[in-house]
């Protein structure tokens, strides 16, 4: 996971990527469109990088390593809460269930008691019964009074000063079984003591069923009681160093004492995971680096189980004090790409610095023995994120981008690659990205080649050869930014048009089209192309970031004029009249008033792509754009214009700043002395007019 | 959520640059040095899991601790991110749950509820319930049936707070917003994103003083603070809390 507070990360959950403390933004993380990957961001995809979440990085390796393919599954359309924000380029770590599983979520529902030792209470209950049944020598009539009281071990977990009112019962093994229940009791209330003697004796008992619990609830009280006081009066887990010691040996040895005689066992699988624990507790990250090497080989990646497997080890160990000491290849090129990441895009100071040098890399050989591929790929990375030194790169990732199918290591490598040609401009790094679409075969592959040859053609005059019959390049969300940041008016409308691609490309195309005609002051060709709007078009539906945006609300350019005071025709005939006069001061207050009343202004709010980013080159557009805070100064700087208009010029002006102090309208922001300049304009020019009337602050 | 929200006016969403606009948006009437919020000189707190608590919580009358949260890929599943119950004797505390979703299966409510009353036998002061869930401005409507509904599930004795956001009261529909009021005790403003305050706080916390809903005002540790005027007059304002940074 993307965690430089080891602990903190798994509680922040998303957020923690987009708001580091976890003070809550959006949720929604929202990737940058480019290959690089070297920092703490949004970005996780199919090549493995340090960007990535160390999740993503490690499944990713696990179905390297078993050979897993992508043969069956497509991409999974996003749900409906969810927008088109991530294409098919990146993928996070919570929709891997969905993605490669169909299921949901790989978090369970696991009961009102998940996370503490009470999780077996329900368990328990049906076993305890069983288990009664199959005992001869228990008289059916105490049978029924041992279950109902079991009963009251739930209360116990309910609150542990509960004091439960135990029955009577008479025969030997009824006897065992209510000691038993004591027992269990005593584990749920947190009385160890109690429930270590009463499970030692038990561990003797000749019910079988009793003798096998016992023996592993004995370790498991002491595994408890170990923990019991690392945990702070605010509930949450301290640090290893108020384990008790001694008790975390004795369940140590309890554990394997159990395993040792019930290898099969009907606790078998909990005392393995409850060994981890051992582990972890006791921080001894070497003996659980090896466990869970163990269980990477042993889990198939078919099974879900895969991804709950992922997640502990990320939680337990790859942020865990002590990490640098994982073993195991695939444990360890984690743990080192998590090393390399960059610190971007954060205030100072609170990322470290990539905290790996190539030496000490490079001191890692033996441990990555038998796998030079990973090893080399490791080390590449470091050259091209910490090192910068792209030739390196080259030298240790050699060409092989020819091939029939990538598996996720192969892929990463040739991406990278890829990623050191376009950095030292080499003229032949489009030939090899296009080399690579052959095998980028695997779910979440090919979109990456695609966003790599786009930028390419983006930045070498050839953006037409993105939009171009025939073009390799066909992945909605890569066009549509190209087409809303880039593109000039005539490949907009022509992509408008193209019934060939889906409904949602030609809408965004034919939605920036409009809208920058407007912006660009090209009004007769506006008029022109609002032909061209579909007659079912939405009006509802977010004016900014179309490439995500499920609808585009095509619809608010059929605008039928605004009333919440300045009275305005429809949006058409407005910009009729300035198709004829680009002056005149009504169309042009009431096309502001549609950008201000549609949604218009928060286009701007949007982060529009950086240089190094898909659709971060310079618009096709020409011309200059204005802002609305333009058509304000240019209705006040008209002497033609009149009394009313100048009076609402002046109110929408102000109005701008409200309530913040910050401009919402666009354009150099002015002084406060301005606004101030404006408003006792508007009061001294303008007294009797309504907006005069109406204005009451300046911000 | 299926659109994405645009971010808050006038902030440049880096938060380097936040910052640097934060100042900005002050030069006009820096006759002091902008404060900053010290935790020192407050007693109420929001715990975030994986939060350290520092000594300022020794003297907290009110705590607002993380209990879990819902995940939006399993709106079925209330995630603890606090291994065990707290064991606070003496502040008011509240049980906070971050939501990413509004479609809650049973689940969560039953674990919620087990989740409080393990709280209470563990010996808290349990206060309430609150929800930390970032409505958009134009979503309220359906977060207002969602803490109606809740409300009814929840025994009387707790109260329900949540978390806002400090363009609600700018930006959003004041009828929409007047639904809140009576099915939420509280709700807490964050002036926040990430770890600054929102420049242009002052403007917005003006709006709120126009609204009915009783209201906190969250404060991120060391961020910027200077109390706008009428503020602390305000017969809805409740106080600060401050969300402690890890």
């Amino acid at each position: 996971m993307k965690r430089y507070l080891a602990l903190a990360g798994a509680a922040l959950g998303l957020s923690a990527l987009a708001t580091p403390a976890g003070a809550s933004g959006d949720y929604g993380c929202y990737p940058s469109w480019k290959l690089a990957n070297g920092g703490y961001d949004c970005n996780d995809s199919a090549v493995l990088a340090p960007g990535n979440d160390s999740r993503v990085n490690l499944y990713y390796l696990l179905r390297d390593r078993q050979g897993a393919t992508t043969a069956g599954l497509s991409y999974a359309p996003p749900s409906e809460d969810e927008d088109l924000g991530s294409g098919h380029n990146f993928l996070g770590w919570g929709g891997f269930a969905y993605a490669f599983y169909g299921i949901g979520s790989s978090e369970a529902d696991a009961g009102d008691h998940a996370g503490s030792r009470c999780i077996s209470l329900a368990s328990g209950d049906a076993a305890f019964g069983a288990a009664m049944a199959d005992n001869r020598k228990l008289p059916a009539g105490e049978r029924a009074v041992l279950a109902s009281a079991r009963g009251l071990l739930g209360q116990t977990c309910a609150s542990a000063n509960f004091t439960p009112a135990w029955p009577t019962v008479g025969s030997a093994a009824g006897r065992e079984y209510l000691a038993y229940l004591h027992a269990a009791n005593a584990f749920y209330a947190g009385r160890w003591d109690e429930a270590r003697t009463g499970f030692a004796v038990l561990k003797a008992s000749r019910d079988p069923w009793l003798a096998e619990t016992a023996a592993y609830m004995l370790p498991r009280t002491e595994l408890n009681a170990a923990q019991a006081q690392t945990f702070d009066d605010y509930g949450w887990f301290d640090g290893p160093d108020k384990v008790d010691r001694p008790a975390l040996e004795r369940a140590k040895a309890g554990f394997a004492a159990y395993l040792g005689r019930y290898a099969k066992g009907r606790y078998a699988a909990s005392a393995q995971g409850l060994v981890r624990r051992t582990l972890w507790l006791g921080g001894d990250v070497a003996a659980l680096s090896l466990e869970y090497e163990r269980l990477l080989a042993a889990t198939p990646v078919a099974d879900a189980a895969a991804l709950a497997l992922v997640q502990e080890i990320d939680n337990k160990l790859l942020t865990a004090k002590g990490r640098e000491a994982v073993a195991g290849p695939l444990l360890l090129a984690t743990a080192d790409l998590m090393l390399m990441r960059q610190n971007v895009g954060e205030a100072e100071g609170e990322m470290p610095a990539p905290a790996i040098t190539a030496a000490q890399i490079a001191a890692q050989e033996p441990r990555f023995a038998g796998r030079a591929d990973l090893f080399g790929f490791v080390q590449a990375n470091h050259a091209f994120y910490v090192a910068r030194d792209m030739r390196r790169v080259l030298a240790l990732i050699p060409d092989q981008a020819r091939q029939a199918g990538f598996s996720p290591l192969q892929f990463s490598r040739q991406v990278l690659r890829g990623q050191a040609l376009a950095a030292l401009r080499d003229p032949n790094e489009a030939g090899f990205w296009r080399e690579m679409l052959g095998g980028a075969t695997a779910l979440y592959q090919r979109p990456v080649i695609e966003l790599a040859l786009a930028m390419n053609y983006e930045r070498s005059g050839k953006l037409a050869e993105v939009f171009a019959p025939g073009s390799p390049i066909g992945e909605q969300a890569i066009r549509e930014i190209l087409l809303s940041n880039v593109a000039g008016p005539e490949l907009l409308r022509a992509q408008a048009k193209r019934m060939d691609r889906p409904q949602h490309e030609r809408d965004v195309a034919l939605f920036t089209l409009l809208q920058k005609q407007l912006m660009y002051g090209r009004y007769a060709a506006f008029l022109g192309d609002l032909a061209l709007i579909r007659a079912d078009a939405p009006e509802d539906g977010a004016t900014w970031d179309l490439y995500m945006q499920r609808r585009i609300p095509l619809g608010l350019f059929r605008a039928v004029g605004s009333g919440d005071g300045y009275a305005c025709a429809p949006l058409a005939r407005s910009v009729a009249a300035l198709a004829r006069n680009p002056r005149d001061a009504k169309a042009l207050l009431c096309l502001g008033d549609f950008y201000r009343t549609k949604g218009f202004d928060a286009v701007r709010w949007s982060n529009p792509p950086k240089p190094d980013e898909l659709g971060g080159t310079a618009t096709q557009f020409p011309g200059r754009a204005s802002p609305r805070s333009a058509i304000y100064e240019a209705v006040l700087a008209n002497p033609a214009a009149g009394a009313n208009e100048k009076a609402y010029a002046l109110y929408r002006a102000v109005y701008c700043y409200a309530p913040t102090g910050s401009s919402d309208c666009g354009g150099a922001e002015v002084p406060k002395s301005q606004r101030a300049a404006w408003f006792q304009r508007l009061k001294r020019d303008y007294p009797n007019s309504e907006w005069a009337k109406k204005l009451r602050f300046y911000w | 959520m299926s659109q994405r929200r645009p971010p808050f006016r006038g902030l440049a969403l880096k938060l380097g640059a936040a910052l640097a606009l934060g100042f900005a948006a002050l030069a006009g009437c820096a006759d002091e040095a902008p404060g900053r919020v010290d935790p020192a000189r407050h007693d109420a707190f929001f715990l975030w899991a994986g939060v350290r608590p520092g000594p300022e919580l020794a003297r907290a009358k009110t705590i607002y601790l993380l209990d879990g949260e819902v995940r939006h890929d399993a709106p079925g599943v209330l995630v603890a991110l606090r291994p065990v119950a707290p064991r606070l004797r003496e502040p008011a505390v509240w049980l906070t749950v971050r939501t990413e979703r509004l479609d809650w299966g049973e689940g969560v409510y039953r674990r919620l509820l087990a989740d409080a009353r393990r709280w209470e036998a563990a010996g808290n002061r349990l206060v309430g319930v609150q929800i930390d869930f970032d409505a958009a401005t134009k979503g309220i409507g359906a977060y207002a049936e969602f803490l109606g509904d809740l409300r009814r599930r929840l025994p009387a004795r707790y109260r329900l707070s949540i978390t806002g956001l400090l363009d609600w009261s700018a930006n959003g529909d004041p009828a929409e917003l007047a639904r809140l009021n009576g099915v939420v005790d509280e709700v807490v403003v964050q002036t926040y994103q990430g770890r600054t305050t929102i420049p242009g706080y002052e403007g917005y916390v003006r709006e709120l003083l126009r609204q009915p809903i009783p209201y906190r005002i969250g404060l991120v540790e060391n961020g910027e603070w200077r109390t706008p005027p009428g503020l602390e007059r305000d017969p809805e304002f409740r106080g600060y809390v401050v969300f402690l940074l890890p």
